[in-house]
């Protein structure tokens, strides 16, 4: 665990403009864990005025997601950060990207809710609900690390990605039977397609994330693995014969 | 890594009853820039200082432990201070021009060493002055005086008079600290280039400087050396806790 608040900088107002930064990250995570909390129970009670509210998130979390990357501008210019302030930073602005299109997927789920009626027997043949309840939890996990600055489970959530695509597989297995013995459940189908799909790609998004919080609170960096974890040092990005 | 260029063990200075240095033991690799960096008080300059024994002229210091140069003991007693400090050049944190021309000021070690012929000396004073970076700059006027000159441009007359007696090891303690952006960049840039040819140790206080030109950088702390690493290591992920709050400004 790193500790960012134990020693301070002299500087205070540096300090301020971290806490600042960090306070709102953490902001924008908890408004996109609304987001797809509403966005699912929109879909699975079928109710509409959750989904409008998951569209007037979205806006509050676009207006974050530019005051995060004007903070860490300013800290760039003004403080030259080094270190673990470095990759806080680095991390923020990569964290709220991710938070940033998380949020949309959210939304486009609640948009497939908010134009057609969702056929819940449909719905129950699919394995959507458990997708949706490891998204939550994965979320979940997620925002406490970056509450406690810690990196705990992260290796876990990276792994979870596989079981999420699994799931998908099956969910798409099940809707094509159901569209093949009932053409009327076509459009229904489609849409719960799009719902696993969405997901899928959250699921995607917070194991880069649960990387991103390796990253800042490890410094190792864990991206671009396939089956195996790869890792190296941060201070290798700025080797140039390894980046040729 | 690079060949050891500088070897320092188990180095100890005393002034009189006041330990500065403890224990420093680090090979400093040639043809690399390293950078030393710490708190004012912390031994960096005094450090730097045994390198090319400067320290020899403070009353009550005493020194325990190895300094080699390429092999040699630099406190051995027989070795010759003089000829030490030619292969040793050292830049100060305010440019010391001496009260001469420019030339003369480029000339003034070559002469020194014994050389009097007026085209060999051209030929030194020109090629340090366009080591230095400094020629196109100067060359017009070598017959002025180097107070003439700004203050950036003094620092790196001074740079080609350390290179003119061909030194293999140039410290430099602060060496832009007195100069403004540009005038900095300029010797950061020098640095850079001076490196291909020469072995060059740096104090500084700006950490952003030591990120910006060293390959390594040791970290000091009361006497004592912290963290030695490669530069980029230091800046982005330090080992020890005292090296991320110092280059973090988290130091109390």
């Amino acid at each position: 665990m790193l500790d960012f608040e134990k020693n301070e900088h002299t500087l205070k107002v540096f300090d301020l403009e971290l806490a600042k930064l960090r306070h709102r990250v953490i902001k924008m995570g908890t408004l996109v864990q609304q987001q797809i909390e509403f966005a699912m129970n929109s879909l699975f009670d079928n109710n509409l005025k959750l989904a409008e509210i998951v569209t007037d998130l979205e806006r509050k979390v676009d207006k974050l997601d530019i005051k995060i990357d004007k903070q860490c501008m300013k800290i760039f210019a003004l403080h030259q950060p080094v270190a673990m302030d470095l990759r806080l930073v680095l991390s923020s602005v990569s964290i709220n990207d991710y938070f940033e299109i998380i949020g949309d997927l959210a939304s486009e789920i609640a948009m497939n809710v908010k134009i057609s009626d969702v056929d819940m027997l449909l719905l129950n043949t699919t394995k959507i609900k458990e997708s949706s309840e490891l998204v939550n939890s994965s979320f979940a996990y997620i925002m406490d690390n970056l509450m406690l600055l810690d990196s705990q489970n992260s290796d876990e959530l990276i792994e979870q990605e596989a079981k999420m695509k699994a799931m998908h597989q099956l969910t798409l297995a099940r809707l094509r039977e159901a569209m093949k013995e009932n053409p009327e459940k076509i459009d229904n189908a489609c849409l719960l397609m799009d719902v696993s799909k969405n997901l899928t790609f959250i699921s995607s998004q917070i194991r880069t994330i649960a990387q991103e919080l390796i990253f800042l609170f490890e410094a190792k960096i864990v991206k671009h693995t396939q089956g195996e974890i790869q890792t190296s040092n941060p201070e290798d990005l700025l080797n140039d014969e390894k980046i040729d | 890594m690079k060949d050891t260029k500088i070897k320092i063990e188990d180095l100890n200075l005393y002034y009189g009853a006041k330990q500065a240095l403890k224990d420093i033991t680090l090979d400093i690799p040639e043809k690399q820039v390293t950078a030393f960096i710490g708190p004012s008080g912390c031994g960096k300059s005094t450090f730097l200082r045994t390198l090319n024994r400067m320290n020899d002229l403070i009353d009550g210091v005493k020194i325990t432990g190895n300094v080699e140069i390429d092999g040699v003991n630099v406190y051995h007693k027989n070795l010759d201070v003089v000829q030490l400090r030619k292969k040793v050049g050292m830049v100060f944190q305010k440019s010391n021009p001496f009260p001469k021309s420019i030339y003369d000021n480029i000339a003034y070690g070559p002469r020194v060493n014994g050389i009097r012929d007026k085209k060999a000396l051209d030929q030194i004073v020109e090629e340090s002055l366009q080591r230095a970076a400094i020629w196109d700059e100067v060359k017009d006027r070598l017959k002025y005086s180097a107070f003439s000159l700004s203050g950036g441009q003094q620092q790196r007359v001074c740079i080609a008079r350390s290179l003119a007696v061909n030194p293999d090891i140039l410290l430099m303690d602060e060496p832009a600290s007195a100069l403004d952006p540009i005038s900095t960049s300029k010797i950061e840039e020098l640095i850079n280039e001076l490196k291909a040819n020469y072995t060059i140790v740096i104090v500084t206080h700006n950490m952003q400087q030591a990120a910006r030109v060293s390959d390594f950088t040791a970290f000091f702390y009361l006497g004592e050396l912290i963290e030695y690493d490669k530069t980029r290591k230091i800046f982005t992920s330090p080992t020890k806790r005292q090296t991320e709050d110092y280059v973090t400004g988290r130091f109390g």
